[in-house]
C-alpha cells in the first residue's frame, strides 16, 4: 500500500477545512432550523469528543457527563445573564451575592463554566476514581443525580425548578464549531502524545501500566479533569443555544449522559473522529425521527404519533449498529486519509475482481 | 540497616492472605550485576515475593531495601521509577499497540518521575540530586520544542531498543500480531524501556521449545552485560534455570528451604523431596 506523504495530507486536510469553512459560512441557506441543527451538531460533538477521552481513551467508564454538561451550563448562564433580567426571573428567593452584580461576556463565561466543571470533575475524581469498574460508573452517576437535585433545589443560585430564562442566544455556528476545533486539537494533542499512550495502556492493562512507571490514578484524574472542562465548555454553549435550562431529567439529567454514551459507541470508543460521527449520526437521527412523534400519513395510513417513539426506533438502530459493528463505526482508530485512500483502493480492486 | 553493596535485599518479608501465608519469613539479597534464581513448586510464592518488591502487595512483615533504601510500602509505579522492572507470568503487553509505542509507554515515566527522584533525594541528597520541575503536561499539549525533541529522543531510544532484542522489523506491528516467543522478549524490553538497575523475569521461558529457550537464554545474558543489569529470575525450567543462574533460592510453601550455587541445590534432599515427594511416598 502506498503511504501518502507529509504533503498531500497536510494539502488534503486543508482543502477539508476550507470545505468545513465554505459550508458553514453558507449554512443559513438551508434554513434556520437546519442551521441551529449544524451548530447543535458540534455542541453535541464537544460532548462527545470530551466523553471519548474518558470512556474510551481511558477507558474508566463514566456516567456523570451530564452532570460536567449542567454545571458548565448553568455557570455560564449564569454569568452571561444580565442583571435585570436576573432580577426578574429569581422572585422566589433573590440570587446571592457575587452573582446577582455580574455580567461578562460569552467567551470568559465559557472558559469560567469549562473551569468550574473541571474543578468538580477534579472534587468528583478524587475520591471516586479509587472506584474501579461498574462502581465508579454508579458512583459517577449518582453524582449526575446529586448535582441535578441539587440545582433543582439551590433557588438561591439555579432558580430551582423555575429553570434560568431569557438567555442570550450567543452560541452561533462559529462559536460552536471554533470550540470544536479547540476540542479536537487539545484532546487529540493529548490523544497523540506520551501521556495519550500511557492512557491508553492504561486503559488495556492498569497493573500493567502501574509496573511500568505510570501513576495510573493521577492519570486517569488528568483525563477527567480535562474531559470535565470541555464538557462545562459544551455546557454552557448548549445553554446559550437552547436559551432556557432546567433540571428536569430529560433536559440536563441521566438521559443527555446516556445520548452521547450512544454518540460514542456508535462512533467507536476510544475514537476522537468517530465521536464525531457519531454527534453528527445522532443530531441528525434524532432530528428525522421526530416525524414518528407527530401524526404521519404513510401510504394513505395515518399513524397516531407516539410521544417517545424517536427514542424506540433510536434504539432498535442501536442495536442494529451494535450487531453489525461491534467496534463501533470506527472501533479505536482515527480517520486519516490514509485510511479513506486505503478504502477506495480497495473498492477499485473489488471492481476489478 | 543499611546494606551499601546490595542492589536488593529482602529482610524477613512475610505476606499473609487472611489465613494464607504465602510467603514466610524469606530473606535474600542480590549483589550487583548478578544472576538470581528463584524456584520451587506451583503455588510455593515465587510470584507473591515479586509482587510484594514490586509494591503490588504491601508485605505483612518485614522489610525490602533497594540500594540501601527502604522501599516497603511504597507504589508500584514509584518502585519501577526508582529502578526495579518487572515482567508477568502470563505476558501482559499492551496489545492493541504497536511493538514501538509498548516501548514508549514504558519510557512515559521519564517526563512524570518527580516523585521518584524527590523521595532518592530525600534519601541521599548528595547521591541523587534533586529533581527538576517542567509543565511537561502542557508542553506535550501545546507541542512545544521542548517535548517535540523528548518525543524525538524517546522515539530514537525505542528504536535501538528493539534493535537490541532484535524486533525492529515489526516496530509497527500490533504487539498482539507478533508471535509468542517475540511477545516474551518485547515483554522484557518494555520493562528494560524504563531504564531499570533490577529486572524481574517472571518465566520467561514458560512454553517455549528448547530451541527459542537457548535463544532466549543468550538474549538475556547479552541484556544483561549491555545494561549492567541485576537480574532475579522465576523459572520453572530446571536446566534453564542451572544454566545461567549465579546462585539460586528454592521456596516451598512460601518458605526457603535452599539456597546457593546450582549443583549444591541440585544435590539438596530438601529441593528433591519438594519437586519430587517425599521418599515415603515415593
Amino acid at each position: 500500500m502506498k503511504k501518502l506523504s507529509f504533503k498531500v495530507n497536510l494539502i488534503l486536510t486543508i482543502v477539508f477545512l476550507i470545505g468545513i469553512y465554505f459550508f458553514l459560512a453558507n449554512s443559513n441557506i438551508f434554513g434556520d432550523y437546519w442551521s441551529r441543527i449544524i451548530t447543535l451538531i458540534a455542541i453535541y460533538g464537544i460532548m462527545a469528543v470530551s466523553y471519548t477521552l474518558v470512556n474510551g481513551i481511558t477507558g474508566i467508564f463514566s456516567l456523570g457527563q451530564a452532570g460536567f454538561i449542567a454545571i458548565g451550563a448553568y455557570t455560564s448562564a449564569l454569568l452571561t445573564l444580565s442583571i435585570q433580567q436576573k432580577e426578574m426571573s429569581f422572585f422566589i428567593q433573590p440570587l446571592i451575592w457575587p452573582l446577582n452584580s455580574i455580567q461578562m461576556g460569552f467567551l470568559p463565561a465559557t472558559i469560567i463554566g469549562g473551569v468550574v466543571s473541571a474543578f468538580f470533575a477534579f472534587l468528583i475524581g478524587y475520591p471516586s476514581l479509587r472506584l474501579t469498574g461498574d462502581y465508579f460508573a454508579i458512583a459517577t452517576l449518582a453524582f449526575a443525580e446529586i448535582i441535578r437535585i441539587v440545582i433543582q433545589n439551590a433557588y438561591g443560585i439555579t432558580n430551582g425548578t423555575l429553570g434560568l430564562k431569557g438567555i442570550s442566544s450567543y452560541t452561533t455556528v462559529w462559536w460552536a464549531w471554533g470550540w470544536l476545533l479547540v476540542t479536537v486539537l487539545v484532546i487529540g494533542s493529548l490523544k497523540f502524545s506520551s501521556y495519550g499512550r500511557a492512557l491508553r495502556a492504561m486503559s488495556e492493562d492498569p497493573v500493567a501500566a502501574r509496573v511500568m512507571g505510570i501513576n495510573v490514578f493521577w492519570h486517569q484524574m488528568m483525563a477527567f479533569i480535562v474531559s470535565g472542562f470541555f464538557a462545562g465548555v459544551s455546557g454552557s454553549l448548549y445553554a446559550h443555544w437552547i436559551t432556557t435550562l432546567d433540571p428536569r431529567p430529560t433536559s440536563l439529567g441521566v438521559m443527555l449522559t446516556f445520548y452521547v454514551l450512544i454518540m460514542i459507541v456508535i462512533g467507536g470508543l476510544g475514537s476522537i473522529s468517530g465521536a464525531i460521527i457519531g454527534a453528527i449520526f445522532f443530531a441528525f437521527v434524532s432530528q428525522w425521527l421526530r416525524i414518528f412523534e407527530s401524526n404521519v400519513n404513510f401510504f394513505g395510513l395515518a399513524i397516531p404519533g407516539v410521544p417517545g417513539m424517536s427514542m424506540l426506533i433510536l434504539s432498535v438502530i442501536f442495536i442494529v449498529v451494535m450487531i453489525f459493528w461491534r467496534k463501533g463505526l470506527m472501533g479505536k482508530s482515527e480517520l486519516s486519509w490514509q485510511s479513506i485512500y486505503a478504502l477506495f483502493k480497495k473498492g477499485i480492486g473489488d471492481e476489478n475482481v | 540497616m543499611k546494606m551499601s553493596e546490595n542492589i536488593l535485599s529482602l529482610d524477613k518479608v512475610t505476606m499473609k492472605f487472611g489465613g494464607l501465608t504465602a510467603v514466610d519469613d524469606f530473606s535474600m539479597f542480590i549483589d550487583k550485576g548478578e544472576l538470581v534464581g528463584l524456584i520451587g513448586p506451583n503455588g510455593a510464592g515465587k510470584t507473591t515475593i515479586f509482587n510484594v518488591i514490586t509494591g503490588v502487595y504491601k508485605p505483612t512483615f518485614g522489610r525490602i531495601f533497594f540500594k540501601g533504601i527502604d522501599i516497603t510500602g511504597l507504589k508500584p509505579h514509584l518502585i519501577n521509577q526508582i529502578g526495579i522492572a518487572r515482567t508477568f507470568q502470563n505476558i501482559r503487553l499492551f496489545s492493541d499497540m504497536t511493538v514501538l509505542e509498548n516501548i514508549m509507554v514504558g519510557q512515559h515515566s521519564y517526563l512524570t518521575n518527580r516523585k521518584a527522584l524527590n523521595f532518592l533525594h530525600k534519601q541521599d541528597t548528595k547521591k541523587y540530586p534533586k529533581a527538576s520541575w517542567k509543565p511537561w503536561l502542557f508542553s506535550a499539549i501545546f507541542k512545544t520544542p521542548d517535548y517535540m525533541k523528548m518525543e524525538s529522543i524517546m522515539r530514537k531510544n525505542a528504536f535501538d531498543l528493539l534493535g537490541k532484542v532484535g524486533l525492529q522489523k515489526y516496530a509497527d506491528l500490533k504487539a498482539s500480531a507478533l508471535p509468542y516467543g517475540q511477545q516474551r522478549k518485547l515483554e522484557i524490553a518494555r520493562a528494560l524501556a524504563t531504564n531499570p538497575t533490577l529486572l524481574l523475569l517472571d518465566e520467561p521461558a514458560a512454553g517455549m521449545n528448547p530451541q527459542e529457550s537457548q535463544e532466549l537464554l543468550e538474549s538475556i545474558r547479552k541484556i544483561m552485560e549491555d545494561f549492567s543489569l541485576a537480574i532475579l529470575l522465576i523459572e520453572h525450567d530446571m536446566k534453564f534455570v542451572m544454566n545461567i543462574c549465579e546462585r539460586i533460592y528454592v521456596l516451598d510453601y512460601g518458605k526457603l528451604i535452599s539456597r546457593g550455587s546450582p549443583e549444591a541445590v541440585q544435590n539438596d534432599k530438601k529441593v528433591i523431596e519438594a519437586y519430587l515427594g517425599d521418599k515415603i511416598y515415593v
